[in-house]
Order: C-alpha cells, then sequence, then structure tokens
C-alpha cells in the first residue's frame, strides 16, 4: 500500500437541506501535521464541513476518508475514536464541574461504563493532565467550577479537552470571536505551541488572526472550494476579494 | 512542577468516608444505621404502655416511608444527574411490588376464602382452570426476589433502548414515560390479564413462611427497607463519586460535547436508567409486604408525578435531598390526607409550584438561605 500523506481526504461531498445545497460537490485534502485555516463569508458552509467531518450530520453524495478510514461507516463517538477532536464556535464545556474533571472526561482513556466506575488515575495520566492544564495557562484555576472562568478561559479549556483526547485532527471553530486583544494573542500562541505535531483546521473571520498563524488558507464560497493558498496569494486574489474581503 | 498539588490517591479508609458524601449525607445514614437496630427492638421488646414503645402501625409506617425514599432517590440518579425526567418511575415500583405479591399470594396457599391450594383466590373466582404460565415460578422466594430485578429492569433496558437509541430527549421522553405507566395500569386493572384486576394482589398470610403481620416480620421488614435504602445510597454514591458522576452531569449539560469526547451517551444513559428503575422495583418489592396490597392504584400517573414532587422539594442532585424529600411530603401526606384527601391534592401542587419557584434546589436552599442570613461569617 502507498504510505498516503493526506490524513483526510474529502472527495465530492454534497449535502443538502430542503434542497438547498450547503456543500456543493466539495473536494479537499489535508496534509498530515499541518494547520490550515478556513475562512468564508457567512454561508459558505464552514460549520456544515465539520459537521459531516465529525458525523454529526450524514452526507448525501461523496465520500470523506480519515486515515484511509471511510467515515460514512462510523458514528460520531467512534469517529472520536479514529482521533478527530472537535472544537465548537461557543464554548461547549462542562459548565458545572470544575476545570480539572473537564479535563479528566476528556482523557483519552477507554470510555466504557465499567471501565469510567472503577477508572483510578495512571500516573501517566497525572503528568499529561499537569502539562496540558499548564499549557492553556489554567493551573491556577484547577478547581474553579467551569461556569465562573471567562469566555476566553472557556475557550482554551476546550481546546486543552481536545488536547487531553490526543486527537490526530483538531477541528476548531472561531476560536477568537468575542475574545479581547490580549486573549487572542494568547490563543494563536497556544495554537501555534500545539501545532507541531498534529493536524488543525482552524476556521475563523478575524484576518489579524489568520494573519498572525501563517498557514496555508483555503476559502469557501457556497459550498465548495474557491481557492487555497498562502495569505499574500489570498489577498490578491479577485475572486475572493468579490466574494469575501472586498465585503 | 509541584505534583502533590494534583495528587488524588488516597487511602481506602478516606476513600469511604468520602463515599458518604457531604455533611448531610453522612448524618442521615449514621441515622438509618442507628434505626436498623432500634426502632425493631422498640417495636418488639418494649411494653406497648411505655412511652418509647413503637406500634405496629408506626414501624410499617416508617418502612413504607423508607421505600419512598428509595424510589426517590432512583429517580434523583436519572433526574437529577443525568437530567432525564421519568414521569413514569410508578412503572418499575409497581412491577416491583407486583412480583412480590405475586410470591405472597402463592404463599397463602389453601388458606384462602375458596381454600383452593392451587390457584389464588381471585383466580377461582374467575372460574380459571390452572395457572397461568407467568406465575410459575413465583412460589418460591428466590425466584421471585429474581423477578423483582430482572422485570423491572428488563422493561427499562427495553423501554430505554427504543427511547434513546432513537433520541427521544427531554419533554418527549417524559411523556412517553407517562404513556408507559397509564399503559400498565389500564392493563393490570384487567381481570383477564391475571394479577388481580383493580382488586390487586392482597390477603397475604406469611414471609418466608413466618406470620407477615408480626412483630417480628414487621420489624425485619422495616430493618430490610433501612438496609437497601442504605445500599441504594452507596450505590449510586459509588457512581456519581467515581468518573461517572461527571460524565452524566456532562450528559445532562452538553451531551453533543461528550458524544465530540468519545462517549457513547446513549449506552450511559440507558444503563443509568435500568439502574433506577432495579432501585425502584426493589423499592416496590419491600413496600408490598409492608402496606398488605398492590394494586393498579400503583400506575396511576399521578403517582409517578408524586415522586418528582419528593426530589424537587428535597432538591435534586444530591442524593440525601431526595431521601429527605420523599420523608417529608409523605409525612405531610398522612397526616394531609386524616384532615382531607381533597386538600391534599391541592397541596402538592403548591408544594411544587412554590419549590420551583423560591427554591430551585429545593429544602438544600433552605439550608443556604438561613446559613448566609444567620450563620457566622
Ligand atoms: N440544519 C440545517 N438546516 C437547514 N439549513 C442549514 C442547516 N445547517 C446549515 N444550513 C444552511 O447551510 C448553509 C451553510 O451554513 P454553515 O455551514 O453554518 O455556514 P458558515 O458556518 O460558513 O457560516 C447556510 O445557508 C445555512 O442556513
Ligand atoms: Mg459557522
Amino acid at each position: 500500500m502507498v504510505e498516503n500523506k493526506n490524513i483526510l481526504e474529502i472527495d465530492n461531498v454534497t449535502v443538502s437541506f430542503d434542497g438547498f445545497k450547503a456543500l456543493n460537490s466539495l473536494s479537499l485534502e489535508i496534509k498530515k501535521s499541518q494547520m490550515v485555516a478556513i475562512i468564508g463569508p457567512n454561508g459558505a458552509g464552514k460549520t456544515t464541513l465539520q459537521d459531516v467531518i465529525t458525523g454529526k450530520t450524514k452526507i448525501d453524495n461523496g465520500k470523506i476518508y480519515f486515515k484511509n478510514n471511510d467515515l460514512s461507516q462510523f458514528s460520531e463517538h467512534a469517529i472520536v475514536e479514529l482521533g478527530i477532536g472537535r472544537k465548537f464556535q461557543r464554548p461547549t464545556i462542562i459548565e458545572n464541574i470544575s476545570v480539572w474533571d473537564n479535563l479528566c472526561i476528556a482523557l483519552n482513556t477507554k470510555k466504557n461504563f465499567l471501565s469510567c466506575l472503577f477508572n483510578q488515575l495512571k500516573n501517566q495520566d497525572l503528568n499529561k493532565l499537569v502539562e496540558i492544564i499548564s499549557t492553556i495557562n489554567l493551573k491556577e484555576k484547577k478547581n474553579l467550577i467551569a461556569k465562573n472562568l471567562s469566555h476566553g478561559e472557556k475557550q482554551w479549556l476546550e481546546i486543552g479537552m481536545l488536547l487531553m483526547q490526543q486527537s490526530d485532527l483538531l477541528l476548531i471553530d472561531e476560536p477568537v470571536a468575542g475574545m479581547t486583544e490580549i486573549e487572542t494573542k494568547k490563543t494563536s500562541d497556544l495554537l501555534l505551541s500545539i501545532a507541531k505535531d498534529r493536524t488543525i483546521i482552524v476556521v475563523e473571520h478575524d484576518m489579524n488572526f489568520i494573519e498572525s498563524l501563517n498557514v496555508e488558507i483555503i476559502v469557501l464560497h457556497e459550498g465548495s472550494v474557491l481557492t487555497r493558498g498562502n495569505m499574500n496569494s489570498i489577498k490578491k486574489n479577485k475572486q475572493v476579494i468579490d466574494v469575501y474581503l472586498g465585503r | 512542577m509541584n505534583k502533590q498539588l494534583f495528587e488524588n490517591k488516597k487511602s481506602l479508609i478516606n476513600n469511604i468516608y468520602l463515599l458518604l458524601g457531604d455533611t448531610t449525607g453522612k448524618y442521615l445514614i449514621t441515622i438509618l444505621i442507628i434505626s436498623i437496630f432500634l426502632l425493631p427492638i422498640l417495636h418488639i421488646y418494649i411494653p406497648e404502655e411505655s412511652f418509647f414503645h413503637i406500634s405496629s402501625y408506626t414501624i410499617s409506617l416508617l418502612g413504607k416511608y423508607l421505600c419512598f425514599a428509595l424510589l426517590a432517590l432512583s429517580l434523583d440518579l436519572i433526574w437529577g444527574y443525568t437530567g432525564i425526567l421519568s414521569l413514569g418511575h410508578g412503572a418499575f415500583f409497581g412491577l416491583g411490588g407486583y412480583m412480590m405479591g405475586m410470591h405472597l399470594m402463592r404463599e397463602i396457599g389453601d388458606r384462602g376464602v375458596y381454600g383452593n391450594s392451587e390457584l389464588p383466590d381471585f383466580m377461582v373466582f374467575l372460574n380459571w382452570e390452572e395457572l397461568p404460565w407467568f406465575w410459575y415460578g413465583f412460589d418460591s422466594f428466590l425466584f421471585a426476589s429474581l423477578m423483582v430485578i430482572l422485570v423491572p429492569g428488563l422493561l427499562a433496558f427495553i423501554f430505554s433502548a427504543l427511547a434513546f437509541g432513537s433520541r427521544v430527549t427531554g419533554v418527549y421522553f417524559s411523556i412517553i414515560t407517562q404513556a408507559l405507566v397509564f399503559t400498565l395500569m389500564l392493563a393490570f386493572f384487567q381481570n383477564d390479564f391475571g394479577f388481580g384486576g383493580n382488586n390487586g394482589l392482597t390477603d397475604f398470610k406469611d414471609i418466608l413462611g413466618k406470620d407477615i403481620s408480626s412483630k417480628e416480620t414487621r420489624g425485619a421488614l422495616y430493618s430490610c427497607s433501612a438496609i437497601m435504602l442504605i445500599l441504594g445510597y452507596l450505590i449510586c454514591r459509588i457512581i456519581i463519586s467515581s468518573k461517572i458522576g461527571n460524565i452524566l452531569v456532562g450528559i445532562r449539560d452538553r451531551e453533543n460535547r461528550m458524544r465530540f469526547l468519545g462517549y457513547n451517551t446513549t449506552v450511559f444513559k440507558i444503563i443509568i436508567f435500568t439502574i433506577s428503575a432495579i432501585l425502584a422495583g426493589i423499592a416496590g418489592a419491600l413496600y408490598v409486604p409492608q402496606v398488605g396490597i398492590i394494586n393498579p392504584g400503583e400506575f396511576s400517573p399521578i403517582k409517578s408525578i408524586e415522586i418528582v414532587v419528593w426530589v424537587a422539594l428535597g432538591g435534586r442532585g444530591f442524593l440525601y435531598g431526595a431521601i429527605i424529600g420523599a420523608i417529608v411530603v409523605n409525612v405531610l401526606k398522612s397526616y394531609l390526607t386524616i384532615i382531607s384527601p381533597e386538600i391534599w391534592i391541592i397541596f402538592l401542587g403548591l408544594i411544587f409550584i412554590l419549590v420551583t419557584i423560591y427554591l430551585p434546589n429545593g429544602l438544600t436552599d433552605l439550608r443556604r438561605i438561613i446559613k448566609r442570613n444567620y450563620g457566622r461569617k
């Protein structure tokens, strides 16, 4: 078998809602261990794209392969086990338990009922928890009930939860929306620091933020890929200016 | 790195202590443990003239309250922690009760009105020739006890697998649980259904060969109820204080997030619902010998809603709150229904409305309010 460099291959995928094509024959390849940014106007299909990758929305047509697995054969939680982690647009952490407990439930141990019932943290798990809670700068707030975190901190906690899972592919939807400038800066540092050994797809509107990441950009429009390239080429692209940047 | 800060290993004794929950829970369990011995002694050995004597009426009444407390506990596990409101928990309580009732009917033997050693009275009355197949085995206490667990458990498993499997949630789930209990009520009211119709099962004589109304039996039944309540509490605590507790809160607050963390939330919900139903069934089985009857009234939708009021009043999501709520409401009920049965249902509605508005965490809120206003800083 040929070694496949693409971790994710989306082949001619279509999704319609009541006849409206939210994704229209979309094809896209993402290489292993790189970070890419997806931009596009509202309604371009960015969230829907993540919905189909994570199995939340079923596709009408086409195929999605992750590490050569046909994702249509997997349910949501099985897709997670394959190694795809998702960060929702709004912070979706478990508000009524502590920061620490949020990270614990995200730990990539066995997730069936009995193993959870008799679960004891192993030393290596503990090390990982400590490492990640430091990475996301929440060590001091370890025992805080998560609903008391600031908006930015909640977003980082959720990113921390994805890191606990040790996913190979992270989907991150609009992480800096509603963040202060300082929080935005911290977030781009955080993403860059975790990008070394995993694939990350960031969806974002904030062009300054994307520029600070300095990664390849994929432009989505009306449910398919308009173009992809680095920041400079995207900024000069006539079509992109017309549908997105120029507005 | 300051590892100690994150150390979570604790000694066994420490673990058991933690398992009992916070202070209120510990007090409650201590009182229950003492009562296992104390109440039967006061009932059996203290002469009736004495102030300290506990009458057979009182001890059975208290035993009944503990059965309700176990039932409330089972609802709290699924509602308080997992956020799934069952308006049909009476179904499992009633089925557990019927399973025990069937055994007690078989123990009557030929001492019924018709003196028929093969058939219970109501079957003779209906001119039935032989025992229906689903009554086989109930001569044995062990078999009946097994059925007390299996029947409610299996029904809950199948019912919740169908509902949660097709992602029925929230108020829709609550409605179909009402439908379930209502269906059971209609079925058990039928004479042909084989469970005594609207009279239900009653006139029990013995349990395990002992006279069911003797002092010793009543004392023992009380003790069993207290022991089962403590065991039920511990089982719930083991679940809640393990990682599962956090997972259940996660399912309650954000089920989607839990799915994307890789948890098969459907399976977790089915298992918790089934455990909850089994606890409810056990509560029903202990209830029947103490009140001496089980009839389709236990399946009436209003009874299932009452359970929700107990838990709401006690405060959901605390376990001991459910126990306290069940006992408080039922003590009130015992007094108020003596004054007037009509007042009771109005009062019940009133409790529910007031608690929902002013005490969203039930009586546990009351404690917090008192502490805030009068407690030391
Ligand atoms: N569940 C749904 N039902 C109907 N229409 C939907 C649904 N989800 C998304 N859409 C539509 O699909 C289009 C793409 O939406 P979305 O993927 O959320 O865009 P983006 O995230 O790029 O703003 C929008 O026009 C939206 O209205
Ligand atoms: Mg979107």
